[in-house]
């Protein structure tokens, strides 16, 4: 409850905030499994996307909001597991959803050029969905555990303010709620444009 | 303002339903088998066993009190056949029940949800009418729909307290009732060699 109340409060200060330039970005993501994730799923993360709002409080650094869902999947094949006198076999697959949910700060680094890299980190909470399958039957746990996401990329201006934008995170996705910790990276591309 | 922030995550939750891609393709993958045992019984001893002709239908339509019913004999026959084959190949014994097996082994059948525990009044007719107990033990339960499940129970006539008798070994197949007769037996017969590969018989 906590953790919601300083989601909400930051995102009520941003909407307070007087209007500047604002940036939207939406984009296409690939994910890789890292860390304990590798142990439930190794298989690259196909589908994923994103979206950012980042609202520049001073040249070059803004301050903004970022959602996202990236869905992990994998086979596993036929697995047999025992757990003190109890086995249970059959076909396995797993799944992890993953649905940022982060407040963010980036620093551009050459805000009036057509290039304009950019540094960033977020902070906020992961709604996950992570589903083990054994036959017909679910073992779904579900969880809002923290996340903290540095980043790096680059949009490139192709338009009047409109550009491409390609970025690579890592999600650091906290244990918690009966979840393991379920960290990815992220190589995203997409549209950037500003206002 | 708090109330809404309570169901914030709720109404979230209920707005993200999880993506599930490349699930199983074949009825087989949905097979589960699942077993559970008391630790303190010996399984390695050469034991004699006794194993009644059919396989019990349990039907949410018929109470325990009626006369007993089984499956077609073409899939009770195959699962009777594959227990006693794979209990003779750990050095087990099969004998008449009047001549005082050391175990019983009871195979019966659903085929709606599935539970480990239904009325032990189903089996009267061949049992006296007494409960059952798991010596160390409890075992899972799993649940499904459009489902069959074959329960087979290894029980200890000799171990009986206080009206209930033992249940040494729970072994359960589960899957979708789903594709041809043979299809269906082969599944059977797959999954019944799988549990009896699975502790404490591996």
């Amino acid at each position: 409850m906590r953790r919601f109340l300083i989601t909400a409060s930051l995102l009520a200060l941003f909407t307070t905030l007087s209007f500047g330039q604002t940036k939207f970005a939406l984009t296409y993501s690939v994910g890789f499994p890292s860390g304990e994730t590798s142990d439930y799923l190794e298989s690259t993360s196909w589908r994923g996307v994103n979206i950012d709002y980042q609202y520049f409080i001073r040249e070059g650094f803004a301050l903004g909001f970022s959602a996202g869902w990236q869905v992990f999947n994998d086979d596993l094949g036929f697995v047999t597991e025992t757990t003190g006198t109890e086995t249970l076999s059959g076909f396995r697959y797993n799944y992890l959803n993953s649905f940022p949910i982060l407040v963010t700060g980036s620093f551009y680094l050459n805000p009036s050029g057509d290039l304009n890299p950019y540094a960033g980190l977020g902070i906020g909470l992961v709604y996950s969905i992570f589903d083990q399958d054994t036959g017909l039957f679910r073992d779904e746990r579900t969880g809002w555990p923290f996340s903290l996401r540095p980043e790096i990329g680059l949009d490139y201006e192709v338009g009047y303010n409109v550009g491409i934008r390609a970025s690579f995170r890592y999600n650091y996705v906290a244990s918690g709620d009966e979840l393991p910790s379920l960290p990815y990276y992220a190589f995203n591309i997409g549209l950037v444009w500003s206002n | 303002m708090g109330d809404w922030l309570k169901m914030a995550p709720a109404a979230l939750a209920f707005l993200l339903p999880g993506c599930y891609p490349d699930e199983p393709e074949f009825v087989e993958e949905y097979d589960v088998v699942y077993t559970n045992y008391a630790p303190e019984f010996n399984f390695d001893n050469a034991y004699t066993y006794a194993l009644p002709d059919g396989v019990l239908l349990i039907d949410d339509d018929r109470g325990p009190n009626g006369p007993p019913e089984f499956i077609d004999d073409q899939f009770g026959d195959a699962i009777l056949d594959n227990i006693r084959q794979n209990l003779n190949a750990e050095g087990w014994t099969e004998v008449d029940e009047a001549d005082g097996p050391d175990l019983i082994v009871l195979a019966s059948a659903f085929d709606t949800e599935f539970l480990y525990f239904y009325d032990p009044g189903y089996w009267c007719w061949y049992y006296p009418c007494w409960g059952w107990w798991y010596p160390g033990y409890l075992p899972g339960y799993v649940t499904g729909y459009r489902t069959g499940t074959v329960l087979i129970q290894v029980t200890d006539p000799n171990g009986v307290l206080n009206e209930e008798v033992p249940v040494v070994w729970t072994g359960a197949i589960n899957g979708l009732l789903q594709g041809s007769d043979a299809n269906i037996i082969g599944r059977i017969d797959r999954n019944l060699d799988q549990a009896f590969t699975q502790p404490p018989f591996d």
